[in-house]
C-alpha cells in the first residue's frame, strides 16, 4: 500500500528530475538575452571597432550586451568567459588572447551550452567554436606587398618595420610580405627592425636607421601606428617622399594618405566582421545553425589614394 | 498531495516517461560532439629576428599539390570552365551580377567572385619587363584590343587557382600561413610545369587556347591564371 505509493511517488519525481535536466541543457541558449563581447583594450581603435560594431548590431536584433576587456591576458580572458557562462549568456562573441589559451575557455563555454563565436584571430582547434571569421592577415599582408613592389618600380633599397615578436599577426605579416616581395632580387632590404607596434618606438628607430642609409627608397610597416611614426621621423629628415606602407586602415593613416604622404595601407574590415559574428549567432540561435562553415576567412582591402576617402573608422562606405 | 496519484495522471505518467527520457538522453547527447585540437609547431626560424609562431613545416605544400594536381584540379577545371566571352559581359553589368551566374567564393560576404574560364584568342601584346608578366589576348572578332591579361610568371599573384576548387576548405588547413602556401605551390607549380616551358615572345600574333581561373577584384579586368595554355594547332 504505502510501498506502491512511495514507488509512484518515485516514479514521478525521477521523471521530474529527467525533464528539469533535459530541459535545463537548453535553458542555457534560451533563457537569457545577453550576448557578451570580449576584445583587447580599446585603447587600440582597431579592437574599439570590433567592440562597437558587435555592439550595435546585437542591440539592432534584440539582444542586451556586455562589453568586457582582456588585455590579451589569457587569465583574464578566462574570468570573463566565466562571468558570461555564470550569467548564461545567449552567445560569446570574442576577439582571442592566444591561440592555444582560448581552447579551454570556449569547450568550457560549449559545455554549458553557451555557443562561441572568433572574431580576427583563429585559435588551433576546430569543434569548439560555432564560428572561426578569420581576418586574413596573411593576404593582407601580401597584398600590401605588392602595392610596395609596384609604388617602388620593382627595384630599389628599402627598410621593414616588424611589430611586437610574441603577437602572431607580426610574424604572420612580415611572412606575407617578404612573400612577395622576395620574388624581386633587385629589391633590397638594408634593415629590418622591431617597433613593437609603437608610434614613439618607430620614430627613433627610422632617426637612427636614416643615419646610415641616406638613399632608402621605402619603408613598409606592420601596423599603421609604426607607419606614422616612421614617416614622422621622415618629414623631420627632409625625405618625406620614401614610400611608406602600413598595415590596419586607421583614420590617421587614411588622412596621410589623402595629404599625400603615406602611400598605402591594408584594411581589415573589424567592424564588419564583429558585425558579421553577432548575425551569425543571431541565425544560429534561432535556427540551430550558420549556414556557413565554421572557419571563414576574411580578406582584407587595399587602400591607396583611390579609395582611401571612402574610409572611415574600419569600414569602406561604397 | 493525495490527488496527483490519480489513475488516470499515473497512466499519462507512464506514457510520457519514456518521450522524456528519449528527449533528455537526445539533449544531452547533443550538446558532446566531437572536437579536434589542431597542434601547431612553435619554431623558431634561426635566421630570421622575428618569430613566426603559424609556421609549421610540417605540411609540404607542394607535396599536397602535386598528388591531387593531375587526378583531380586539371580535371575540374576543364569540366567547369565557361567561355570567357559569356563572362565578360556580365562583369561589366558588375561583379556580382556575374559571380551570381558563373562565379564561385567561399561564403557570402568577405570573399571576392573567382571564375574558371576557357577561350581562344590572339596574343597582341607580351609584358616580360615586370616579373609578373602578362601576355595581352584579344578575342575573336579581332579587333587588336586587348579583352584579358594572361599571367606568364615568373611572378605569379593571387589565389583564384585554390579559390575555385570546391574540394579544398579552409577549415582543412591548420591556419591561414598552410592555406595560402597551398596557393602558392598551385602558382608555382603552373610556372614551373607550364608556363616556363613556352616561349611567349614567339607566340605574339599567334592565336592561343586557354583554360584557367581569376578573381574578380571589381576593376572589370581580368588576369587569368591558366593551367592550360597551348598555340591553336600546336604550332610554335
Amino acid at each position: 500500500m504505502g510501498g506502491i505509493e512511495l514507488k509512484k511517488g518515485l516514479l514521478w519525481l525521477v521523471a521530474l528530475f529527467l525533464l528539469i535536466g533535459s530541459l535545463s541543457v537548453f535553458a542555457a541558449k534560451r533563457n537569457s538575452n545577453l550576448i557578451v563581447i570580449i576584445t583587447p583594450s580599446h585603447d587600440n581603435p582597431f579592437f574599439k571597432a570590433e567592440a562597437v560594431g558587435a555592439e550595435a548590431r546585437a542591440k539592432e536584433l534584440g539582444y542586451q550586451t556586455l562589453t568586457l576587456i582582456h588585455n590579451d591576458d589569457a587569465n583574464k580572458q578566462n574570468e570573463l568567459f566565466d562571468t558570461a557562462i555564470a550569467r548564461r549568456a545567449a552567445a560569446i562573441i570574442c576577439d582571442n588572447a592566444g591561440a592555444d589559451a582560448t581552447i579551454a575557455p570556449v569547450r568550457r563555454a560549449k559545455a554549458a551550452g553557451i555557443p562561441a563565436f572568433l572574431v580576427d584571430r583563429e585559435i588551433n582547434a576546430t569543434g569548439l567554436a560555432v564560428a572561426q571569421i578569420v581576418s586574413n592577415n596573411y593576404q593582407g599582408a601580401k597584398l600590401g606587398g605588392e602595392e610596395f613592389v609596384r609604388l617602388m618600380g620593382e627595384k630599389g633599397k628599402y627598410v621593414e618595420l616588424v611589430g611586437k615578436e610574441s603577437d602572431t599577426n607580426a610574424g604572420i605579416r612580415s611572412k606575407g610580405y617578404h612573400e612577395v616581395i622576395d620574388q624581386y632580387p633587385d629589391l633590397k632590404l638594408v634593415a629590418r627592425q622591431s617597433a613593437n607596434w609603437s608610434q614613439t618606438e618607430a620614430f627613433s628607430k627610422m632617426e637612427s636607421i636614416i643615419q646610415a642609409n641616406k638613399d632608402i627608397k621605402g619603408v613598409i610597416c606592420g601596423n599603421d601606428t609604426m607607419a606614422m611614426g616612421a614617416m614622422a621621423a621622415l618629414k623631420a629628415a627632409g625625405m618625406g617622399h620614401v614610400i611608406v606602407v602600413g598595415f590596419d586602415g586607421s583614420n590617421d593613416v587614411r588622412d596621410s594618405i589623402l595629404r599625400g604622404e603615406i602611400k598605402a595601407t591594408v584594411l581589415q574590415p573589424a567592424y564588419r566582421i564583429a558585425q558579421l559574428a553577432v548575425e551569425q549567432a543571431d541565425r544560429y540561435l534561432r535556427t540551430g545553425s550558420t549556414g556557413e562553415r565554421e572557419k571563414q576567412l576574411k580578406d582584407c582591402i587595399l587602400i591607396n589614394k583611390a579609395n582611401a576617402n571612402k574610409l572611415e573608422t574600419f569600414m569602406l562606405k561604397n | 498531495m493525495q490527488r496527483i496519484f490519480r489513475m488516470e495522471r499515473i497512466k499519462f505518467l507512464k506514457a510520457g516517461l519514456g518521450a522524456i527520457l528519449l528527449l533528455a538522453l537526445a539533449a544531452l547527447l547533443s550538446s558532446c560532439r566531437l572536437y579536434t585540437v589542431v597542434r601547431l609547431e612553435k619554431n623558431a626560424d634561426a635566421g630570421q629576428e622575428v618569430k613566426v609562431y603559424f609556421d609549421n613545416n610540417a605540411f609540404d605544400a607542394d607535396k599536397y599539390v602535386d598528388a591531387i594536381w593531375e587526378k583531380k584540379v586539371v580535371p575540374y577545371i576543364l569540366a567547369k570552365a565557361v567561355d570567357v566571352r559569356l563572362v565578360i559581359p556580365e562583369l561589366k553589368k558588375g561583379t556580382d551580377a556575374a559571380g551570381s551566374k558563373y562565379g564561385i567564393r567561399d561564403s557570402a560576404e568577405g570573399s571576392p567572385w573567382n571564375f574558371i574560364v576557357k577561350g581562344r584568342g590572339r596574343i597582341v601584346a607580351v609584358h616580360t619587363v615586370s616579373r609578373n608578366g602578362t601576355v595581352d589576348l584579344d578575342l575573336p572578332p579581332y579587333d587588336n584590343q586587348p579583352d584579358l591579361k594572361i599571367q606568364i610568371g615568373p611572378v605569379i599573384k593571387g589565389t583564384s587557382i585554390r579559390d575555385t576548387l570546391n574540394f579544398i576548405s579552409f577549415d582543412d588547413f591548420e591556419n591561414q600561413i598552410e592555406f595560402a602556401r597551398l596557393a602558392n605551390a598551385f602558382n608555382l607549380r603552373i610556372y614551373n610545369q607550364i608556363l616556363s616551358k613556352l616561349n611567349f615572345e614567339s607566340l605574339k600574333d599567334k592565336e592561343v587556347e586557354f583554360d584557367g581561373t581569376f578573381t574578380a577584384d571589381g576593376s572589370g579586368a581580368l588576369m587569368i591564371v591558366p593551367v592550360r595554355v597551348a598555340p591553336v594547332g600546336g604550332g610554335e
